[in-house]
């Protein structure tokens, strides 16, 4: 009797073990895959060698003084370091590109699997969405 | 084979040789992207410039008192020069135009060229004592707006240098002080290190 009761915890114990790590994320999906639709319209990506290597996630905007204010975390997904540059695209409305070809390359280097945290804040109050540019340096 | 054909040959060859030096030595002109990172060499440059210039535009419009007082009206600013303090020739008036005009460029703010004062009381005179200009027309002598900021900052540098490796660290600072009362309403800094290391071979 002792036996099955032992057995029984044993089987409760790895069911729940397996329930558990069916939960969990891998490392790819907690940051935000490449491929998911919002990394997409905000992510343009100009190097092929970088492609599904660098990601963003956690994208957030705010309005402050009528300036839209970006803020997101640009991720090195491979564990070899990446010497990337990065710069906003900032579009109204109409999805028309305001004050294009302004905004200056930022060049940084990202070690293996680090990811940092990126801000802009747009020309001028027209600008309704927004685009970050990677290639590689 | 004769001299005469031998001789052809050979000036033929040579004028093919020498066609091909000269094509090694011709000079290859290609427009480039003004916005690339640029690192032909470890001095001050158009990358740095940009990055100091997007950091403190970017800085200014989101500093909560600024923001306060630009979302009720358009304040006048003047800016003075910025001190070069490092050792380079840096035409740090191109830093600053770079500055003012993004800022007047997202509507917050409004500029007044100190640079133009001789050049505008020229023009004022000449439209109000010329006697050319048709009085109704001619733009009044005392109409301007006072400024009511102030930006300036400076530029400084520490460069360090051993047999071969250049250090070069730059430091920008700008203020914009109320120009009544003498505070200082908003300040920032971008800091810049650049490296240079000489390659196996020294080239």
């Amino acid at each position: 009797m002792k036996c099955r009761n032992g057995f029984t915890r044993v089987l409760a114990s790895l069911l729940l073990m397996a329930l558990l790590g069916g939960c969990s994320t891998s490392g790819i999906e907690a940051i935000g895959r490449p491929d998911a639709a919002e990394v997409k319209k905000h992510l343009l990506i100009h190097s092929d060698a970088l492609a599904n290597k660098i990601t963003i996630s956690d994208m957030r905007t705010r309005e402050t003084a009528g300036l839209l204010e970006v803020s997101l975390t640009l991720s090195n997904l491979t564990s070899s370091d990446k010497s990337v540059a990065y710069r906003f695209s900032w579009f109204d409305a109409d999805e028309f590109e305001v004050e294009a070809g302004t905004d200056a390359w930022t060049p940084v280097n990202l070690h293996g699997a680090q990811s940092i945290s990126v801000q802009g804040v747009a020309p001028n109050g027209s600008v309704k969405s927004y685009r970050l540019n990677v290639k590689g340096q | 084979m004769s001299i005469n054909k031998r001789s052809s040959i050979v000036g033929v060859s040579l004028i093919a040789a020498s066609l091909l030096l000269l094509q090694g030595c011709a000079n290859k002109v290609a427009y480039q992207d003004a916005t690339e990172v640029e690192t032909t060499t470890i001095d001050f440059g158009s990358t740095d410039l940009q990055q100091i210039a997007a950091k403190m535009v970017d800085s200014v419009l989101t500093f909560p008192p600024i923001v306060q007082v630009t979302s009720e009206r358009r304040p006048v600013m003047f800016v003075d020069k910025i001190k070069n303090k490092t050792t380079e020739h840096i035409d740090t008036e191109s830093i600053t135009d770079t500055i003012s005009t993004r800022i007047l460029r997202s509507g917050k703010f409004r500029f007044v060229d100190m640079t133009k004062v001789a050049e505008v009381r020229e023009q004022l005179a000449f439209q109000n004592e010329g006697g050319m200009v048709k009085r109704d027309t001619a733009a009044q002598v005392g109409r301007q707006i006072g400024a009511e900021y102030m930006m300036y900052g400076n530029l400084s540098s520490i460069v360090k240098k051993s047999d071969d490796v250049k250090d070069v660290y730059y430091k920008f600072t700008l203020k914009v002080m109320h120009l009544e009362s003498g505070i200082v309403e908003w300040s920032d800094e971008k800091e810049i290190r650049k490296q240079r290391e000489k390659s196996l071979f020294g080239m």
